[in-house]
């Protein structure tokens, strides 16, 4: 087997030490926005994404890599010691983790949560290794209209897999696809939709439409209702880090339960981190001998999810560096940046950059290792950090952030995309809509649209095209299916009951 | 405007869904003629620019005038509105910073920037701003053109002429 060739390469590559060092920024950030709620991880990557431009392309991958799966291991800190959760997957956690850190038991809800990740993250890095080389090799024999199928079925998925109205969602992603349309056409040449301004030529810029809509209105939403925050740390010192042998055996199960869900539910379009933790949290609870037990402390809600979410993160690049189609809005980001760095996403990208596409699946590794270590030993440093104030912590993101967007295009008329979308992604809270589709349909848009107008051109014309091809018609069958399945009340009772937990 | 009206009733048309639909069909009627007129449809085989985006236009009109007809989600959170002049500042900061930054510099550009942002808090006090804007422009200084070498002037046409 040539695996172990090209996990020499990818060692190779993320053993530099240049990389090494944007390997531990990447964990160490990403720790840090998983600790402080407010900012989470797909913020924090459209905020330092332009600042990543200037670095290679492997560095730049590496780092933001560990942004999203680092601010796994960093959310459950929060979650387990103050109740909150420092990051949107590690909601579930919360509700078992405070319990046993009221018990005096946040030591081993702490080592037991990044323990678990780390097996987790050990186990999806195996997976995507050993996965992508097959996956590509089959991505390639597609034809145009099997990947304008296969890119409905994300679509449709992500909507039938997240929360919130379906409809709604929907509606999320045409009007990204809508706004993906913005700037010249690659056949003809001509200027669409750009109100006649030369600045929208290259559409709308993603970063500044990113930003937009995740930090500015992410902030507003933080200022609504202000208080003086009262953060209730309930052990400053955490003592009892080893879990003992009984907790151990208690949370095998779960942690390899979900370890298995997170690395299927990861590589689903509309999947990934969050799925993947209430998914485990519920079926931890049917499985349980004691089912009375969760929401009073249990640890196996803490080591279920906390697993689950960390393979999530990590099996949901496996479309991303395959396919080039994310499956969620933080893989979107990640093919952004990378076709700022100038590298094509797609089946070819193994071929043609093995060291990144290697590097950065064994830095998931590194990454992992370090992040056990930044984690446990040092959790006092990271209780310390939600001291911060968030009133000093949003003057500095909105800064940042405008630095970001400028440093792209050093064009100022990018921070007016950026303003206009943070009030745009506000009123889109305010209506109940989700930004997670938007942005999904806006880095899609270009492709989808590519791939149609390839299809229909070779099929001169006819729509039958799409059902004459076995692959195509089967992705959009399935498409349709998912689509009639949620709208249908019986399963979208059950959908509501895998998300009940969240309120 | 705070609150929504009343609890919603269980298969009562919602107030804030209309507006939602009355929104969303308006903006895809307006881009879809706007594309209409100014870009070429083509045919199946070939499509012309506008094929696609007059074909979203209609689709988007049709699923946005469907949420109009569907009650609100039991999820619904009550409305709440962060206050005028926390919106005003934190969604005016990209705009005095794109103003500022060409003529003034990435230095002052920033420094106000976060000067100015930090008050969209109730919390914020004049002493802290200050600091906090002046200890934030040296990391940004320090991050952004030591250590990143982004080609961001630090000091703008105005100053420099």
């Amino acid at each position: 087997m040539d695996i172990f060739a090209n996990l020499a390469v990818g060692f190779g590559a993320v053993l530099e030490p240049s990389n090494l060092l944007f390997c531990f920024i990447g964990c160490l950030l990403g720790t840090a926005v998983g600790v402080l709620p407010g900012i989470g991880p797909l913020g924090t990557i459209a905020i330092l994404l332009p600042v990543t431009f200037g670095f290679p392309p492997e560095a730049s991958m590496i780092m933001l890599a560990g942004i999203y799966y680092g601010a796994q291991y960093g959310g459950s800190t929060t979650a387990i010691l103050i109740n909150l959760p420092g990051e949107a997957t590690s909601a579930v956690t919360a509700i078992d983790g405070y319990q046993m850190a009221r018990q005096g038991r946040a030591g081993v809800a702490l080592a037991i949560a990044a323990l678990g990740s780390f097996f987790a993250g050990c186990f999806a890095t195996l997976v995507i290794a050993l996965f992508a080389v097959p996956l590509t090799t089959l991505a390639l024999q597609f034809g145009p209209s099997d990947y304008f199928a296969l890119m409905v079925l994300g679509v449709v998925a992500s909507i039938a897999l997240a929360h919130g109205s379906v409809l709604k969602g929907l509606v999320m992603i045409v009007l990204g696809l809508l706004l993906g349309c913005v700037g010249t056409d690659v056949y003809t040449g001509s200027m669409r939709l750009t109100l006649g301004t030369l600045d929208l030529a290259d559409g709308i810029p993603i970063i500044a439409f990113g930003s937009g809509v995740y930090a500015i209105a992410e902030i507003l939403r933080g200022l609504e209702d202000e208080r003086e925050q009262e953060r209730d740390v309930l052990t400053t010192r955490v003592t009892g880090l080893m879990p003992s042998w009984a907790d151990i055996r208690e949370s095998a199960g779960p942690i390899l339960r979900g370890t298995g869900l997170g690395s299927i539910l990861g590589i689903l379009p509309g999947g990934g981190a969050m799925l993947s933790s209430f998914t485990s949290y519920a079926l931890e609870k049917k499985l349980s001998r004691h089912p009375e037990r969760f929401g009073h402390g249990a640890l196996a809600g803490v080591a279920g999810p906390e697993s689950a979410n960390n393979a999530g993160a990590q099996s949901s690049f496996i479309p991303m560096l395959t396919l080039g189609i994310p499956s969620n809005p933080i893989m979107a980001l990640m093919i952004g940046a990378l076709m700022l760095q100038g590298v094509a996403p797609g089946p070819n990208l193994v071929n043609e950059r093995p060291v990144l596409f290697w590097g950065v699946i064994v830095s998931m590794w590194i990454g992992n290792l370090m992040l056990v270590i930044l984690n446990l030993p040092l959790v006092g440093l990271w209780v310390k950090l939600l001291s911060v104030r968030n009133h000093f912590l949003f003057p500095a993101i909105i800064g940042f952030s405008a630095i970001g967007v400028y440093s792209v295009g050093n064009n100022p008329f990018d921070l007016v995309v950026m303003a206009v979308f943070g009030v745009v992604g506000y009123g889109l809270t305010k209506l109940d809509c989700e930004p997670a589709p938007l942005l999904l349909g806006f880095v899609l848009g270009p492709m989808l649209e590519e791939y149609l107008r390839r299809a229909m051109l070779l099929a001169n014309g006819n729509p039958l095209t799409f059902f004459q091809r076995p692959i195509t018609a089967g992705l959009l069958i399935v498409a349709a299916v998912t689509l009639f399945a949620v709208l249908f009340p019986a399963i979208r009772n059950s959908r509501r009951v895998v998300f009940a937990e969240e309120d | 405007m705070t609150t929504e009206m009343g609890r919603p009733r269980p298969r009562s048309l919602s107030r804030r869904n209309i507006t939602f639909a009355a929104i969303f069909v308006s903006f895809a009627v307006a881009t879809g003629i706007y594309a209409y007129r100014t870009l070429k449809i083509g045919t199946a085989a070939e499509m012309g620019s506008g094929f696609f985006p007059v074909m979203l236009s209609i689709l988007l009109a049709l699923l946005a005038l469907a949420v109009a007809f569907t009650p609100l989600s039991s999820g619904g959170q009550p409305l709440r509105f962060a206050s005028i002049k926390s919106s005003i500042l934190v969604m005016g900061a990209p705009l005095v910073f794109g103003l500022t930054i060409q003529s003034l510099g990435l230095v002052i550009a920033v420094a106000v920037t976060i000067f100015l942002s930090s008050f969209a808090s109730r919390f914020a006090t004049l002493r802290q701003s200050l600091l906090l804007s002046a200890g934030f422009t040296i990391f940004c200084v320090a991050v952004f053109h030591f250590l990143l070498n982004l080609p961001i002037p630090l000091w703008g046409d105005l100053i420099i002429g």
